[in-house]
């Protein structure tokens, strides 16, 4: 499934360039260690994880995640917004946990 | 972050072998009274100008290029921040390099000490010409170990040759162990 297809089916928030969320997302990677995501992660999976600072940004691009999605998540900094615009990460946002995205995910198909 | 303050350790010691350090010193103080965690490595290494060490820990500045140093000390400086703690970076371009915490060491984000000696035979097997001091203080012992004590005591072999670094590695567990399992 596409990012952008993800967001239309879900109504969670979406940070990003918009002509990019054509990205395919090829599986799904959880875990908030980032060490641990950086040596277990692979590309163009979208990585569900509920910290949002600019380490995870530098993880997810240098990672090539399809996206990224902020779980248990009531709202993103404004400095991070800038941050996710000017990495050319795709974020999505919710406030379910990340046991719930997953069971969204699965339900999708993704 | 990372899973323990050894990876930590492994990380930044890597950086100072890029810069081609000598001598790198790593410090290490556990002090439960004051309930403080400390952990510094300090190199003599090429340095950074004053520029580079503002940037040093933004996680896109190395992530940009070839990415020879990774994002240890942008996730070193995460450590400090989740952990009631202090970062610092000094650095001098022709000098050398030093990066510290401080952090609380009861917080509950504050990683594990994990396996030291494996990570110090990791280090010292990798490079003979480079020399390391690793002081580690746990609450009031203090235990010193130096690749130049050793190497002095070595006539022609490499403190890298296997039979040394199994010796060194026992050697490091034993006396790790003893202090954190605060024998005072």
């Amino acid at each position: 499934m596409k990012v952008s297809k993800l967001a239309e089916k879900t109504s969670w928030n979406v940070y990003g360039d918009p002509k990019k969320f054509d990205k395919e997302i090829e599986g799904v990677y959880v875990g908030d260690l980032l060490s641990w995501v950086m040596g277990h992660g692979k590309v163009a999976q979208a990585w569900l994880t509920i910290q949002s600072h600019a380490n995870v940004l530098a993880v997810a691009s240098l990672k090539e995640f399809s996206c990224l999605i902020i779980c248990e998540n009531d709202g993103l900094s404004t400095e991070f917004i800038q941050q996710v615009l000017d990495e050319e990460v795709l974020v999505l946002t919710t406030s379910l946990s990340i046991y719930d995205v997953c069971k969204k995910l699965i339900e999708l198909g993704v | 972050m990372m899973q323990d303050i050894a990876m930590y350790i492994l990380d930044l010691a890597n950086n100072s072998l890029y810069a081609n350090a000598r001598n790198i010193n790593i410090c290490l103080i556990v002090d439960r009274q004051v309930d403080r965690l400390q952990l510094s490595i300090s190199d003599d290494g090429q340095g950074m100008e004053d520029f580079i060490v503002e940037q040093a820990t933004d996680p896109f500045y190395t992530t940009r290029k070839t990415r020879k140093i990774g994002l240890g000390l942008a996730f070193f400086k995460a450590l400090a921040d989740q952990c009631d703690g202090e970062f610092t970076l000094k650095s001098k371009k022709g000098v050398g390099t030093t990066v510290m915490i401080d952090i609380r060491n009861s917080h509950i984000d504050t990683p594990p000490i994990g396996d030291l000696s494996s990570t110090l035979i990791t280090l010292i097997q990798a490079d003979d010409l480079v020399d390391y001091r690793f002081t580690y203080r746990y609450d009031h012992q203090e235990f010193e170990f130096d690749t130049r004590k050793i190497k002095s005591m070595l006539d022609d072999v490499k403190i890298n040759e296997l039979n040394i670094l199994l010796w060194i590695k026992e050697f490091l567990s034993e006396r790790i162990n003893e202090l954190q399992e605060g024998k005072r």
